[in-house]
């Protein structure tokens, strides 16, 4: 009946809580397991890679867009407000984040990924930095231009050195996370397969082994073991860029080093006079004059520096000007890593088969 | 197999020892590549053991031959990371760099204010111009003594009829991991009340601060030595929105609408950050402050800033605009004189038109002590951003009712050059 007697009420309400507490119990490892690794990166590339190497243990998000010029971050309180409750801070490091790290930190109010804590990785420890600055005052920061006084520090658009910062990541995540581990090993075993297999070709790798490819291409060694070896033949990047091993480049700001070096290609200079300095009159006549000499017929630059300059020593020297994503997210074909190098390739390639530098 | 365990030794020692025992081998003129390179005879007498010996020599000869120029080039090319790690701690610098910057992060940087008087109309433009052209040299240091306690040194020059003296601008130790979610900063520092008073010289838009901001506190802001604690808000919207409490006392050159301070001040500073979209934030501030008078009674101000930031991202090089606002009140009580009440605003828009060139205009207001009409002021300034260390600054002010001119209005041109060396801690947004 409607009417039931109060214990039997109490006993019915015990049994309640005792199932919710149950509940609750049997729930709580499952809460646990599902709380992600939450990694705050300064610029999607190391995002795309912490993303790769993390799996679905990790939630990445980036500090910087990848149509934004890294020169012009600024410590915003929104970014403050973004890494308040992150596990893991990942910086470019070789004083790229000099600008603004430092209050962005500190206004986080997460100690955790202070610079001295496990929380906070320097993505740049194992990277052989191009374009060091050959003497104290510079890397004292004693001169007045904007070199950076450790090299250049837009070292991720080399395969390799993605490699690089694969392991770092996941080495330092392995400590943040023991108990992920394998999965944390999988994944980055499976990204450097695919990177390998990106850069070489997958039969070659298969062949000779991605670990090995690495050392004869830094050693300048692959050549003459391909020339020994000739099949399986080298596909990949390496293998698109083989004809325009090289070619020679105006870059607008030293921002593709890396690249460039990687895939034999050579500069002859940038439309900035200096780093950070915007091109003068003066300056783009000396661009031309050399462009002419030297016939270089390409200008690489980021989507976000103004056209006015290059298109001027485009069309005084007949070059074409190859506008290109330094970042993931940069363009729309670059959706992540592989998507950055791939658009960058195919758009140097089409644009010196147009010029008539590849057969 | 040998060959993989040769190429995998990180240490150029061990490739070296590993090329020697192989330079025997390898003592052929042929090319090591072709498969007759190494005498099949030469090969079998190192291998005694005659059940191992063909397979050896069979081993020999497919896997470790092909790898012999790798060997020799990996024991040639040195490990470049090792080489540099090796070569900087060989070095004084090196080790020195290693030891106390990087162990410490410790940061020094100079900056160097040079500014000069054109039209000398007032009597601070001949000061000015009499500064032999350096205001001022402020020495800047900054270093980890842990993780979360920060230490900050701002030594900057100040000039006593022909000498320059230096002097503890700001001088603190930021605890950045306090329980309770708090951070706090302890010693002397410029006060939070509002957002022009806690700009360091070289930090400023302008050649000069404020007309209101002069007034209110003196020529050197409102300062102290004590505890600044601050903390976030929690919100529903994930706003910035920060408190911050001080607790100091007040700096002998302390003096409010020329009324000396001594003794305590409070402060306490609210501010809100709304990003309105990626190119554009509202900064809102509301600041209150207790100051005690040297002649007894109390100063009590209240503040509100407002600043408007814009940055298109795609362009952020090439344009950016700061609209930026400020208003004072001040009441001074002293003990047996009558109260007074003072206020003063500024506001101060900047446009940035090219990488490096932003033009702006300030407009200034402020009540003056002992004056029966306010002093107000149109400045236009124009600045030149000519690398990251050095700017260029010309600025012109035009006065009405100017204090220091006895009410009279006054025209002033200035030119400043600001110049930094060294590593500086980025300004706060």
């Amino acid at each position: 009946m409607a009417d039931i007697s109060q214990k039997d009420a109490r006993r019915r309400g015990r049994g309640g809580r005792r199932r919710l507490l149950g509940a609750i119990v049997v729930g709580l490892p499952v809460l646990a397991a599902a709380r992600t690794i939450n990694i705050v990166a300064t610029t999607p590339d190391l995002a795309a890679i912490a993303r790769e190497v993390g799996g679905d243990r990790v939630s990445v998000s980036a500090i910087a867009r990848g149509d934004q010029n890294l020169h012009a971050i600024e410590a915003k309180p929104s970014y403050m407000m973004q890494a308040r409750n992150a596990d893991l801070w990942i910086r470019v490091g070789l004083q790229q984040e000099a600008g603004y790290e430092r209050p962005i930190l500190q206004g986080t109010r997460n100690p955790k990924i202070l610079p001295g804590q496990p929380g906070h990785l320097d993505a740049s420890v194992d990277i052989d930095p191009l374009e060091k600055p050959s003497d104290f005052r510079a890397a004292a920061g004693l001169t007045l231009s904007d070199v950076h006084p450790l090299g250049n520090p837009h070292y991720w658009l080399d395969p390799y050195n993605a490699r690089v910062i694969a392991r770092t990541i996941a080495g330092r995540l392995t400590e943040l996370d023991p108990e992920g581990r394998s999965t944390y090993e999988t994944h980055l075993a499976d990204f450097l397969k695919r990177l390998d297999e990106r850069t070489f070709g997958a039969e070659l790798v298969e062949a000779v082994g991605g670990d090995r490819l690495w050392e004869m291409a830094d050693s300048g060694l692959l050549e003459a073991y391909l020339a020994e070896h000739p099949t399986p033949a080298l596909g990949g990047w390496l293998g698109r860029m083989r004809a325009l091993r090289g070619a020679r480049v105006v870059t607008y700001h030293r921002s593709w080093s890396y690249f460039l070096r990687r895939f034999g290609l050579e500069t002859i200079g940038e439309i900035e006079p200096k780093p950070g300095i915007p091109p003068s009159p003066g300056h783009v006549v000396e661009v031309i004059e050399a462009m002419r000499a030297q016939r270089v017929k390409l200008i690489l630059m980021e989507p976000y520096y103004s056209r006015q300059a290059p298109d001027r020593i485009a069309r005084e020297t007949g070059a074409v000007v190859v506008v290109a994503a330094l970042s993931v997210g940069g363009q729309p074909e670059a959706p992540d890593y592989f998507g950055l190098i791939d658009n960058l390739i195919t758009r140097l390639a089409a644009a010196a088969e147009a010029q008539g530098l590849i057969p | 197999m040998i060959r993989n365990r040769i190429t995998a030794f990180p240490k150029p020692w061990i490739r070296w020892a590993a090329l020697s025992l192989l330079a025997p081998l390898n003592a052929a003129p042929q090319d090591p590549m072709s498969p007759d390179g190494l005498g099949d005879a030469s090969l079998r007498a190192r291998v005694p053991d005659p059940g191992v010996r063909e397979r050896a020599v069979a081993n020999v000869r497919r896997e470790l031959v092909p790898a012999l120029p790798l060997v020799a080039a990996a024991a040639l090319a040195q490990d470049p990371r090792e080489e540099a790690i090796a070569a900087a701690r060989r070095s004084p610098w090196g080790w020195f760099r290693e030891e106390f910057i990087d162990r410490f992060n410790l940061k020094a940087s100079l900056n160097l204010d040079f500014v000069a008087g054109f039209l000398d109309a007032r009597e601070k433009a001949h000061e000015d111009a009499k500064r032999a052209f350096l205001r001022e040299a402020e020495l800047a240091l900054s270093a980890d003594l842990t993780p979360t306690i920060w230490l900050d040194l701002f030594l900057a020059t100040e000039r006593e009829g022909d000498e320059f003296f230096y002097d503890l601008e700001e001088g603190y130790l930021t605890f950045l991991a306090l329980p309770l979610g708090l951070q706090a900063k302890a010693g002397k520092f410029l006060a939070a009340f509002g957002k022009a008073n806690t700009y360091h010289t070289h930090q400023r838009p302008w050649v000069d601060s404020p007309l209101a901001l002069e007034v209110m506190f003196g020529e050197e802001g409102l300062a102290g030595t004590g505890v600044s604690v601050t903390r976030l808000i929690p919100n529903p919207w994930n706003v910035f929105s920060e408190l911050t409490v001080e607790i100091f006392g007040l700096d002998k050159d302390t003096a409010l609408a020329e009324l000396p301070g001594r003794g305590d001040g409070q402060v306490l500073h609210w501010r809100n950050v709304f990003e309105l979209n990626p190119a554009t934030t509202l900064d809102l501030g509301l600041s209150a402050a207790r100051l005690s008078l040297r002649e007894g009674g109390h100063g009590k101000l209240i503040g509100a800033d407002a600043t408007l930031r814009w940055r298109p991202l795609d362009q952020a090089l090439y344009r950016s605009l700061t609209w930026q606002n400020e208003f004072y009140f001040l009441r001074n009580d002293p003990d047996d004189v009558e109260d007074e009440e003072f206020w003063g605003a500024y506001t101060s828009l900047e446009y940035q038109f090219s990488r490096r060139w932003y033009a702006g205009l300030r407009l200034d207001a402020a009540e003056i002590p002992e004056q029966i009409d306010t002093a107000w002021a149109i400045v236009p300034f124009l600045t030149f951003r000519q690398t990251e260390r050095i700017y260029w600054r010309l600025q012109f002010n035009h006065t009405r009712h100017d204090p220091e001119m006895g009410d009279r209005a006054s025209n002033e041109l200035r030119l400043q050059m600001n110049l930094s060396l060294g590593v500086h801690r980025p300004h706060p947004y």
